[in-house]
């Protein structure tokens, strides 16, 4: 792939990486400078995208892990949680699919941002921006089978939450910040 | 507690990454669990829902301009914090002086969007990016336009010059037309915008950008032609 064809199909995503660095950051000055940053990074390593069809997953996961870096130098903000809160699936509410659609895009970010971060992080992945379960296995570097539980207990939380049980462990544990 | 195991399997089947025999299994658990089946759909309605969020931001342009030059810059030998330094003061200062032009008004000629113009023209004329509308038939192009630009299009005919096409781009957070045109083997790329800019004209990397004004917009055309040239063709031009 040459240089030009690398910018052509890098820029096509351009909106949707900085609408995913939107939300790993705090700020949307973090977030420019790591938008900035990622595509510079692609642009100096481009040559090692052997596929690309990958272009879109590589430049999340160039994204993602430079972010993941600077909150490691800044030691470890509290709101990035590595650790999976629980392993188990707690049980389910059923919530009403009338509920979901009836849901504003305000009350459904609200429950996004109440559920543990790899659990959104997933889900997000997922569902916002149509990745397959490799893609993001390769994103998050975590095997597919991870990606599946995180997904399947994020959609778990998220009717939990939804129906208003905010007691169980898992969602105790997405509150804290 | 039977329908425990199936948790999980309604979330891969409805992202379409459950085993052909787990899909047998789950659907066959469906028919008979009323629980699963409203797990199953009000699972789907929360995926839809979450697919409806914005998936696409627009960075701000300076930005934008910064990762759109760096296709055209060699690999660079400075170190790459040095370097991320460097773009972030230079989009840093580029949004300043961006602020401050806005808020002043300023009308002299600013180098800045004539890179920035310049840059866009070198980007969507190798057709990397195509045209949203190809068609050398003016009123085709500007019904393209119509209700997605913040004032009433217009596709001018240049001397000599032959329509391609047009996008709809957006410069510094304005909606603008930009028309393609070809004119004896040279591509031209014409911005019209309702805000106000420079009528002077500038040179980078062997490109011309010329300002004029006309009927309330602004015209910047681009292309590797020289500036009396350009001038021309604005004076020319007919609606």
């Amino acid at each position: 792939m040459t240089r030009d064809e690398f910018a052509q199909l890098a820029l096509s995503y351009l909106e949707e990486v900085t609408a995913y660095a939107r939300r790993l950051c705090r700020t949307g000055w973090d977030a420019d400078d790591l938008v900035q940053t990622a595509f510079e990074q692609g642009f100096q390593c481009f040559e090692d995208l052997e596929d690309p069809s990958h272009c879109r997953a590589w430049l999340f996961r160039i994204t993602r892990n430079i972010h993941i870096d600077r909150m490691r130098r800044k030691q470890a903000r509290p709101e990035l949680r590595l650790v999976e809160p629980t392993d188990r699936l707690a049980p389910e509410r059923v919530v009403s699919p009338e509920a979901v659609e009836r849901l504003t895009a305000q009350e459904l970010e609200a429950a996004l941002a109440r559920l543990p971060e790899q659990q959104r992080e997933a889900v997000l992945l997922c569902d916002l921006w149509g990745f397959r379960y490799a893609e993001i296995a390769a994103i998050t570097d975590v095997p597919v089978g991870t990606v599946r539980s995180r997904i399947s207990r994020a959609r778990s939380e998220l009717a939990r939450i939804l129906v208003g049980d905010q007691k169980t462990p898992a969602a105790n544990a997405g509150d804290k910040s | 507690m039977s329908c425990q195991k199936y948790i999980e399997l309604v979330s891969a089947h409805l992202d379409g990454e459950a085993t052909e025999q787990e899909r047998k299994d789950l659907e066959a658990h469906v028919d008979d669990c009323a629980d699963c089946r409203q797990r199953l759909q009000a699972a789907r309605a929360l995926k839809h829902a979450v697919a409806g969020l914005p998936g696409r931001q627009a960075p701000p342009e300076a930005v934008q301009a910064r990762v759109e030059m760096l296709r055209f810059r060699a690999r660079a030998p400075h170190s790459r914090r040095g370097l991320r330094r460097l773009l972030v003061g230079a989009a840093i200062a580029a949004c300043l002086l961006g602020a401050l032009a806005i808020e002043r008004g300023l009308l002299h000629p600013e180098p800045r969007l004539a890179d920035e113009l310049i840059a866009n023209h070198m980007k969507y004329v190798p057709e990397a990016m195509p045209a949203e509308v190809a068609s050398d038939n003016p009123g085709e192009v500007q019904r393209f336009f119509t209700g997605k630009v913040p004032f009433d299009p217009v596709v001018p005919r240049l001397p000599g010059a032959r329509l391609l096409g047009g996008r709809l781009c957006r410069i510094r957070g304005d909606r603008e037309q930009l028309l393609f045109y070809e004119r004896g083997g040279t591509k031209l790329s014409l911005y019209v915008s309702s805000r106000q800019r420079p009528t002077s004209c500038r040179a980078k990397n062997g490109y011309h950008v010329c300002g004029h004004e006309r009927g309330g917009l602004s015209w910047m055309l681009v292309g590797d032609v020289a500036e009396g040239e350009l001038r021309t063709l604005l004076r020319r031009a007919s609606l």
